[in-house]
């Protein structure tokens, strides 16, 4: 027997049933809205406020006055803010904790957080900033992609509605100048979110893929600018996140959700007239906070990298050459760092790296040394990017260079048919004395491209020589 | 007109195909046996199979059906539902002179239509398919396209009715494969796609363009003019006449040989009707606590017999689709409402829109017939 399943509870279209002639023509008489743009409305609005004596306040930062819901001025002030209202706070901590605690339960949640710093960036102008986690990617951890998008969603439905606010969803939102759909939306208030979709691929080997959306759905950075300016102009309120800034490592959901659902009651807080927002601080806890280097603190296996290997200035560049190649600064894979280093080779092409000259890099034991005294290891924390994924085998040299022509190479050599592969180049072998530079090499029948976050000798002792 | 048919589509839901043919006498036949029963008005569809292989027979029954028009002073209306592969200048032309209306059969873009719409060896049929809206949409005489959508292609459906639009099409009427597998995804799919199709929908009323979209010009006079809407009532409003002349009350009674209403010399059968009346009565219990029945495809017998072998019992996948689509379409009418579009308010709350509106066409064809006839 076939399945069937009712529309339950009361369904009314949202467009009448009738309309009596009067209706109609009044429905069709052209309205000021209809006749004249909004910034026209705007203006206007603002004289005939002046005119009467009772101007208020629309400065761009500022949302509806304090303790009003939006999009009911002239209702009694309000006292919903967590910071105000402490069975409001309790309430938000019990559905934030809920769904934290519903993405625990394996080792590596709120794995994070510790080592996560706050960017505070502002997605609309009139709003107060979305709290963007900062956590430390590094080629040890993964990055998976983005965190649970739809648990998001519901949570901000949940968090709106702790402040009586209840979100429809699928709402088109329409403007001059902008349309989108809304992730949830309260005709009433005139109050809604939208979470900024990604499209492509994310996570360390592009493992998560977006679709394109279509256009009349997304809210394209034109669109919020247009969005923000009604917004100051108080005719709507929006809370904006960026889905794609909310990254995915090593499983744990907590760490960003945390520092999402803290965006969503910053906003909640602000839209209610409060003011005092703590940007640093999580649903009441400081994350860690650590700015960069999160590895560093972890177990001290950090490896210093050789001098002007960090590559983060453009002046790393000028120790580096290259034949057949081209050497520049970029953004990707910049490790726990704002750049890295990228090389392309053409087949037959190498890079060389050259000691700065005032530096001596001895490949010696320290006191960090955690491997073993008796060999060492150079490392190279980087990617592989393979111009023709259909080609065979490529193998990739990192060759040290010592005094009197000594050398030491590793090699790795990269699966088929891949476009991006992780290199890990780790070996050990006996030390070299000191070290004059290192050479990047490659087998391949067609360019490759390579990444390099820093590179480093294990155990090292860098001097300062006259 | 016939069981015999050029193409094999995919989704079609005559499984069996033969040179069957309804012959110009039995027509005939069926036409004086109406007009002695004391019927005013006739609405007639030529269908298949794909009827254009019986073209000649098509005209042969116009004739005499206009002739039966003047003679008897009964009102005579007809279309034609054709794949198009047969569709030519000649053909169009003859069928206009005979004001049969056109309707053609395409399921949008390529990919969409070829997906489905295939030749006996599974090959696409979109070129003809192309060629024939070329066809029509220079005619400038208005015709309709009917869009078959199914799991498999539905996510071109948003992209095909803007294709259909640019290619000239004003009336376009969506088909919802029930009988197909529509999972839960693929129905959230139908839902978006009718989403994005009813922003195009939207965008035309408010630019004022004559666009008439199934579903969104039959799903929301249910709401507005409830009264005004005609459901599928098999043996009062229509009848299937086979080629052997027996009636039938809709297309799946014809398929399966179930409960014949009459006969083409003697017309219908009261008894048979009131009898089918009373076998297509009673809904399962699930659609009355339902907030959709009433607006809901629900009661086409067809379509339940399709999906489920009984009359009263619709499938599984019409009540996922019905769902996606009357949300869709609500919003779609409720965004049109709240901002005033004029085409809008007329079309679905003034009596007297659908009156002049069919008085403008009138006019406006009158003008087309008199500028070729300047030119010719």
């Amino acid at each position: 027997m076939s399945k069937l399943i009712p529309v339950r509870g009361p369904y009314l279209p949202g467009y009448p049933r009738s309309l009596s002639p009067e209706e109609i023509k009044l429905l069709l008489k052209p309205s000021l809205t209809r006749r004249f743009s909004s910034s026209t409305l705007l203006a206007g609005s603002m004289l005939l406020s002046a005119a009467t004596g009772c101007a208020q306040n629309t400065s761009v930062a500022a949302g509806p006055p304090a303790g009003q819901v939006p999009g009911q001025p002239g209702k009694p002030a309000t006292n919903m803010s967590t910071l105000k209202n402490p069975k409001l706070a309790r309430e938000v901590n019990l559905v934030t904790s809920e769904i934290l605690d519903r993405r625990a339960g394996h080792g590596f949640d709120a794995f994070w957080s510790d080592y996560t710093s706050i960017i505070a960036r502002r997605e609309l102008e009139p709003n107060p900033p979305v709290k963007y986690p900062r956590i430390p990617i590094c080629y040890g951890n993964s990055y998976n992609g983005l965190f649970d998008i739809d648990t998001a969603k519901q949570a901000t439905r949940r968090l709106f509605a702790l402040y009586g606010i209840d979100l429809e969803r699928g709402v088109t939102i329409e403007g001059e100048g902008y349309e989108f759909e809304a992730d949830g939306y309260n005709r009433e208030h005139g109050v809604g979110f939208k979470l900024l979709m990604p499209e492509g691929a994310f996570g360390l080997m592009g493992g998560q893929e977006f679709e394109a959306q279509d256009p009349d759905d997304k809210l394209d950075r034109e669109e919020m600018q247009r969005l923000a300016s009604e917004i100051s102009a108080r005719r709507i309120q929006f809370f904006v996140a960026d889905a794609a800034r909310f990254p995915l490592m090593d499983g744990d959901q907590s760490t960003p959700l945390a520092c999402y659902m803290a965006s969503v009651v910053d906003y909640l807080n602000w839209i209610h007239g409060d003011r005092h927002i703590d940007l640093s601080d999580v649903l009441g806890k400081i994350p860690g906070g650590v700015p960069d280097r999160g590895l560093l603190e972890l177990d001290g296996r950090f490896h210093p990298p050789l001098p002007g290997c960090d590559f983060e200035t453009k002046e790393d560049l000028k120790h580096w050459t290259a034949t057949k190649g081209e050497i520049a600064l970029c953004d990707r894979w910049p490790g726990f760092q704002a750049t890295s280093l990228q090389v392309t080779l053409q087949p037959g092409g190498e890079a060389v790296y050259t000691v700065p000259s005032g530096k001596k890099v001895l490949n010696a034991p320290s006191d960090d040394d955690q491997y073993s005294k008796k060999c060492s290891d150079a490392t190279f924390g980087g990617k592989v990017f393979l111009a023709d994924a259909e080609e065979a085998e490529v193998v990739v040299h990192l060759t040290l260079l010592g005094t009197e022509g000594r050398t030491w190479t590793f090699s790795k050599k990269l699966p088929r048919k891949v476009t991006v592969a992780a290199v890990e180049m780790r070996a050990e072998g006996p030390r070299l004395g000191e070290i004059k530079g290192l050479k990047i090499s490659a087998e391949s029948k067609g360019p490759i491209v390579l990444y390099a976050d820093t590179f480093g000798v294990h155990p090292v002792k860098i001097e300062d020589v006259e | 007109m016939t069981k015999e048919c050029n193409l094999r589509c995919r989704y079609c839901y005559q499984k069996r195909f033969s040179n069957d043919s309804l012959s110009v006498a039995t027509a005939v036949e069926t036409f004086h046996a109406a007009a002695e029963s004391g019927v005013t008005s006739l609405a007639l569809t030529f269908f298949g199979g794909e009827p254009l292989l019986r073209a000649d027979a098509i005209f042969e029954i116009m004739a005499a059906a206009r002739h039966l028009e003047r003679s008897r002073g009964i009102s005579v209306t007809a279309k034609i539902s054709t794949n198009g592969i047969l569709l030519d200048e000649g053909t169009l032309s003859r069928a206009q002179r005979w004001g049969i209306f056109v309707s053609l059969s395409i399921d949008g873009t390529e990919q969409a239509h070829n997906i489905g719409r295939v030749d006996r060896d599974g090959h696409g049929s979109y070129e003809a398919a192309d060629r024939a809206l070329r066809l029509l949409a220079a005619a400038g005489k208005p015709f309709a396209v009917y869009s078959v959508i199914t799991p498999v292609n539905v996510k071109y459906l948003a992209d095909s009715i803007a294709f259909l639009w640019n290619a000239g099409a004003r009336i376009i009427i969506n088909t919802v494969d029930y009988t197909a597998d529509w999972t839960e995804e693929a129905r959230d799919r139908l839902e978006r796609q009718y989403h994005r199709t009813g922003r195009f929908y939207r965008r035309q009323l408010e630019r004022g363009e004559f666009f008439h979209m199934d579903p969104f010009d039959s799903r929301i006079p249910a709401v507005t003019r409830p009264r005004e809407l005609k459901r599928c009532q098999p043996g009062l409003s229509q009848v299937v006449v086979a080629p052997d002349g027996t009636i039938y009350g809709c297309l799946e009674f014809f398929y399966r040989r179930l409960m014949p209403v009459g006969t083409s010399s003697t017309w219908i059968d009261r008894r048979s009707v009131q009898h089918l009346v009373q076998t297509r009565r009673g809904l399962p219990v699930e659609c009355g606590d339902c907030a959709l029945e009433g607006r809901c495809n629900n009661r086409c017998a067809c379509i339940n017999l399709r999906g489920t072998d009984t009359p009263n019992r619709p499938p599984s996948s019409l009540c996922l689709c019905e769902q996606a689509t009357l949300f869709a379409v609500d919003r779609t009418a409720e965004q049109l409402y709240r901002k005033r579009v004029p085409e809008f308010v007329l079309r679905n709350y003034s009596c007297s829109y659908h009156l002049l509106t069919g008085i403008e066409r009138l006019l406006q064809g009158m003008e087309k017939n008199d500028e070729q006839a300047h030119t010719g």
